[in-house]
């Protein structure tokens, strides 16, 4: 993994939500850098700023909620765009052909009045893959087949609430990957399905990548399936990036205490454990949230410096960053 | 440029309307806590919630401007009767023969004379501020008098007629079944006609039964003339409003019915609900403690709107003949008496629509700002729009 | 299209309970609740005794109400129902009646769409902005404004000033297919006639819709604005589809809550029609009803309300049909 040949670069990025009660920090100086052909991941509790980064990759982000600074450099063709200050039509020539999109509940994501087919075809039809939607009907019977649809011929004439949730979440992947695209987002996807479909649906997601090349940010909070298909992880907690590193290094070598205490929470593949563990205290609230490193009212290593500063990002080993105040000559480790 | 948390923290600054609606929330809250100790303690989750929407609602400005119009309105309806410089059937005719249809800002005198003393108006030159009608009666003391008449017949109206269709609504969506059925039936059925038709039958019949109800009942007689502002010998005339008012108690409830049954029906499916119906609490204390409390957020609105409503639909009755009839002042018989000097006389149709419109502006201000208020969506936007005024100053 | 049959066949099935509950409602009110029609019929106060008595017979007046129900209707139905007051068949009068207010229904729902569906978008496109609230405030005011008084004012700017409208007579074309001049003159292309059915139609229908422009604005603001913030909308952006494809998306979907209220408008506004149509001194079924009530005479009042209580029944039967067209979740 030293060689990283990087599709997309996010540095230093911020995003707010105005709501009700508050300015909401939601997403409080990301950076990270995804490789061409690998699955990178994104992990958290609900409400941690994931899926806000991943539709913050293309400008997604709508009212309330606004991108106050960084950068996203989308290396296309190895020629550097920043997508956050590209204009409004080539951006949407991105989205959907080059990077596509693929949500967590299927049942919502899908446009209620419209078939199956005609959606397929008519997201290939705006990004100039297809001259009609009545071709673009005939090819979808093809992606269809690809992603595994039971019955393509007639599928592809079905509304959405003709279909089961899988075969919805079927439909959805195939639309995202109908043109071909280089980087598929897929934010939780298997999370509004039954639990038999899940591992349909993640297997259907490996073998998709594998024939067709592609690189994939996984957006998901199941330690299980962290393990099962990426390649490196992002930890994050209350806006923040708390822990990257390879997969096998952050199971076997957790170093930010969160990471820690969510791998203690969960079954972990690579460790024998007796029992689970909860995460003392609650998810911050990110209209006033902790000072200094986020973590530390529930941190059972906290330190003075903890709640006065932000800890800097540290490069403990090779491919492995952690922000915390405890590898530093702070903390004495 | 700096996004530290302690500068976009706190948003509310406060103003003056916040300082004054927290003041009437905590006065509410210290009859509350006398009443019964504790509640404060119990309720202040609600009360905090109150608090925010009432800074919300003084942040819209079409919300203040509907509050300063009712109030206007209702303050007319209150002491209008007590300033109006005459009474509603002083026939001016008699003293100065210029009153007749005079334009509006003509100066008319009343001589001394036993007539003028019977009438209790002083002798002395007088400014008709909107112009006489065709008796040359003063039409701004005609307008002030036909506040009070909108008002307490929207007040009579609202105090019976949409709480039968609550009733209703309530009844048939937590039984459900047969009498949910049965009831829904009966709503449909007058929904299916158009409300004002109905409305015009009943006030075309019923004048003489209530006129003979109010014949044999004096208290209730009395109190009616003290509420419209009415002289003793026009309690026949007031047979037609009072039969309005029932009127539009018949029509005015099929619309809750609906409202409130289709609440109920989704409040019902709330798992506290299902809980307390598993605890065995009584059906009653279901509906009122439980069900009830949450469609007040709809109800309130559409009684503020239907409080415009009423009068909207007092006046077209007036208008069309079958509401108040002379010599009582009412907005929309005014128009219609008036209508036969249009355009010449154009004040008589002009200024009691106005005042109409007014009114009746003011409580839909108000409900649609309820609505945006008592809608945790909408209500994020309108907060949302202030905060983004003040970022941009410290932007800068 | 069997199952569109069968679904025809069962609402108006349930028509039949709906409008004898109307009608029901309005004779008792109307025939029940008033002393004596007979002699009000006969004249008041001067009718001879004789008289009365004859009108007591023929219109069954001493029987039991809900024979005497039964025999206004039929009687009615089958046009064999002459008014005790007019002396006319009121079938046939209802017949003469009904197309005007109809066409006047049909102008004021025109300037509903062709106003009300427009605003309502750009509200939504420009939300929280001057635009919005500008629109906010005219909805508003047109559910606040009292529609006599705004008529007086139009009269006065449109007639005695700019002459540009009429306000007597009904241009009759010489022609018939539909029975409603409007549409008989549209499908005969007919501009003469037709410049003068709206001249005199035309301010009619723009009052008698004005109320609705603005509530309906208000609707496809709201609707729009939600099927804006789904997620299906934001998953169409995320499939990186142009604007205009993303809004054809969003108007579909919006519909179906608007395409309700047009249709539940349509029955209200036959009925606000007394009003416009005594202003502007239209012969049309309000001014027959309220006509009708003034006379006391109820059979010509039930007659009416059971056109007009039929006519919001298709309309709301028409709305659930083109429901059923755009959301293909909804079966028939």
């Amino acid at each position: 993994m030293s060689s990283c040949d990087p599709i997309i670069e996010v540095k230093n990025l911020y995003v707010n939500f105005y709501t009700y009660a508050g300015v909401v920090k939601a997403i409080d100086g990301v950076s990270f850098r995804i490789c061409r052909g690998e699955t990178y991941c994104l992990v958290g509790e609900t409400g941690c700023g994931k899926s806000v980064t991943a539709k913050s990759l293309t400008r997604l982000i709508r009212s309330p909620g606004r991108i106050e600074k960084g950068s996203v450099i989308y290396y296309r063709d190895g020629k550097p765009v920043d997508l956050l200050k590209l204009g409004e039509e080539e951006l949407r020539g991105i989205r959907g052909a080059e990077i596509s999109y693929i949500f967590q509940d299927p049942s919502s994501s899908l446009d209620p009045l419209y078939t199956i087919g005609y959606q397929v075809a008519e997201t290939m039809k705006e990004h100039g893959r297809v001259a009609s939607i009545k071709e673009g009907i005939r090819r979808a019977v093809d992606i269809l087949r690809t992603v595994l649809m039971p019955d393509p011929e007639t599928r592809v004439k079905n509304y959405p609430h003709e279909l089961s949730g899988g075969m919805k979440q079927r439909g959805v992947i195939g639309i995202s990957l109908s043109n071909k695209p280089r980087l598929v987002i897929a934010d939780e996807p298997t999370t509004a399905l039954d639990a038999t479909v899940q591992d349909q649906i993640m297997d259907l997601l490996k073998k998709l990548k594998a024939e067709e090349d592609l690189t994939v940010l996984l957006i998901t909070h199941n330690m299980g399936l962290v393990a099962d298909m990426c390649d490196r992880v992002a930890v994050m907690y209350a806006g923040r990036i708390v822990e990257e590193a390879d997969v096998f290094e952050l199971f076997a070598n957790p170093k930010h205490p969160y990471t820690q205490a969510l791998l203690r929470a969960v079954p972990n593949p690579m460790k024998r454990m007796d029992k689970l563990e909860s995460i003392p205290g609650t998810v911050p609230n990110l209209i006033f949230p902790p000072s200094g490193c986020r973590f530390h009212p529930r941190c059972p290593f906290a330190m003075d410096i903890c709640s006065r500063e932000r800890p800097p990002d540290l490069e403990v080993a090779p491919g492995h960053r952690v922000a915390c105040w405890l590898y530093t000559e702070h903390g004495g480790r | 440029m700096s996004i530290a948390a302690e500068e976009l923290g706190e948003v509310y600054e406060k103003k003056v309307l916040d300082k004054l609606s927290d003041a009437v929330i905590g006065g509410f809250v210290k009859i509350a806590e006398t009443l019964r100790p504790g509640w404060y303690r119990r309720n202040k989750s609600r009360v905090d919630e109150w608090r925010l929407m009432a800074y919300a609602f003084n942040r819209s400005p079409p919300g203040i401007i509907g509050m300063l119009l009712v109030l206007g309105f209702v303050l007319v309806a209150l002491v209008g009767p007590y300033v109006a410089p005459f009474r509603y059937d002083t026939p001016l005719q008699f003293f100065d023969q210029n009153s007749y249809l005079a334009p509006p800002g003509t100066v008319i005198s009343v001589p001394n004379s036993t007539l003028a003393q019977n009438f209790g108006i002083k002798p002395g030159n007088y400014t008709l501020l909107l112009g006489g009608d065709d008796y040359g009666r003063d039409l701004w003391s005609r307008i002030l008098y036909g506040a009070r008449t909108s008002f307490v017949v929207a007040i009579l109206v609202m105090m019976v007629g949409p709480w039968i269709g609550i009733a209703i609504g309530l009844i048939a969506g937590y039984y459900g079944g047969k009498i949910d059925e049965l009831l829904m039936r009966i709503t449909d059925v007058f929904l299916a006609f158009p409300g004002l038709i109905l409305a015009i039958a009943f006030s075309a019949v019923l004048p003489p039964r209530i006129s003979a109800f109010l014949e044999s009942h004096a208290t209730i007689r009395s109190l009616l003339l003290t509420l419209f502002a009415l002289e003793e010998q026009h309690a026949g005339a007031m047979a037609y409003l009072v039969s309005v008012v029932v009127a539009l108690w018949l029509v005015w409830w099929p619309g809750y019915a609906r409202l409130v049954r289709g609440s109920v029906l989704s409040a019902r499916e709330n798992l506290y609900v299902e809980a307390a119906r598993a605890l065995g609490v009584p059906t009653r204390w279901i509906m009122i403690r439980h069900i009830l409390p949450n469609i007040l957020g709809p109800v309130l609105v559409y009684l503020t709107l239907d409080f415009g409503g009423v009068i909207l639909t007092e006046a077209g009755l007036s208008f069309l003949g079958v509401g108040a009839v002379p010599p009582i002042a009412d907005w929309g018989r005014i128009v219609y008496d008036g209508a036969n000097f249009f355009p010449n006389a154009w004040w008589l149709v002009f200024f009691p629509g106005l005042a109409t419109l007014l009114a009746v502006l003011g409580f839909n201000l108000i409900g649609d700002t309820l609505r945006d208020v008592l809608d945790p969506k909408t209500r994020r936007s309108l907060e949302f729009k202030l905060k983004k005024r003040e970022e941009v100053v410290e932007g800068e | 299209m069997a199952e569109l049959k069968r679904f025809l066949i069962r609402r108006l099935i349930t028509f039949i309970p709906t409008l004898i509950g109307v009608t029901f409602i309005v004779f008792v009110i109307a025939a029940v609740i008033p002393a004596n029609p007979a002699k009000m019929w006969a004249g008041g106060e001067k009718a001879r005794p004789e008289v009365v008595e004859r009108i007591k017979k023929e219109y069954h007046l001493e029987d039991d109400i809900l024979t005497q129900y039964y025999f206004v209707m039929t009687k009615l139905l089958k046009n064999e129902m002459v008014s005790p007051v007019t002396q006319h068949y009121i079938w046939d009068d209802l017949k003469m009646y009904f197309p005007v207010t109809f066409q006047l229904t049909i102008i004021a729902f025109f300037f509903i769409i062709a106003i009300g569906i427009p605003l309502g978008i750009v509200a939504a496109l420009y939300r929280d902005s001057v635009v919005d609230t500008a629109i906010r405030i005219l909805a508003l005011t047109g559910v606040s404004t009292p529609i006599f008084w705004l008529a007086y004012l139009m009269i006065f700017l449109f007639f005695t000033r700019l002459h540009w409208i009429t306000l007597a007579g009904t241009p009759t074309p010489p022609y018939s297919i539909t029975g409603i001049p409007l549409i008989d003159a549209i499908l005969k292309g007919d501009l003469d006639m037709l410049s003068q059915i709206l001249a005199r139609f035309g301010l009619p229908g723009f009052i008698l819709g004005f109320a609705g422009i603005g509530v309906t604005a208000r609707i496809v603001r709201n609707s729009f604005l939600d099927s804006m913030s789904a997620d299906f909308t934001e998953y169409a952006m995320a499939r990186g589809l142009t604007k205009m494809r993303i809004y054809m998306h969003v108007l579909k979907n919006a519909m179906v809550p608007i395409v309700t209220v047009l249709g539940l408008m349509f029955g209200g506004l036959l009925g606000g029609a007394p009003i416009t149509e005594t202003v502007f001194g239209i012969p049309g079924l309000g001014r027959y009803m309220l006509q009708a009530i003034r006379n006391f005479d109820y059979l010509a009042l039930v007659g009416s309300v059971f056109f007009v209580a039929l006519i919001y029944l298709i309309a709301n039967l028409i709305v659930d049909i083109l429901y059923a067209f755009i959301d293909p979740r909804v079966r028939y």
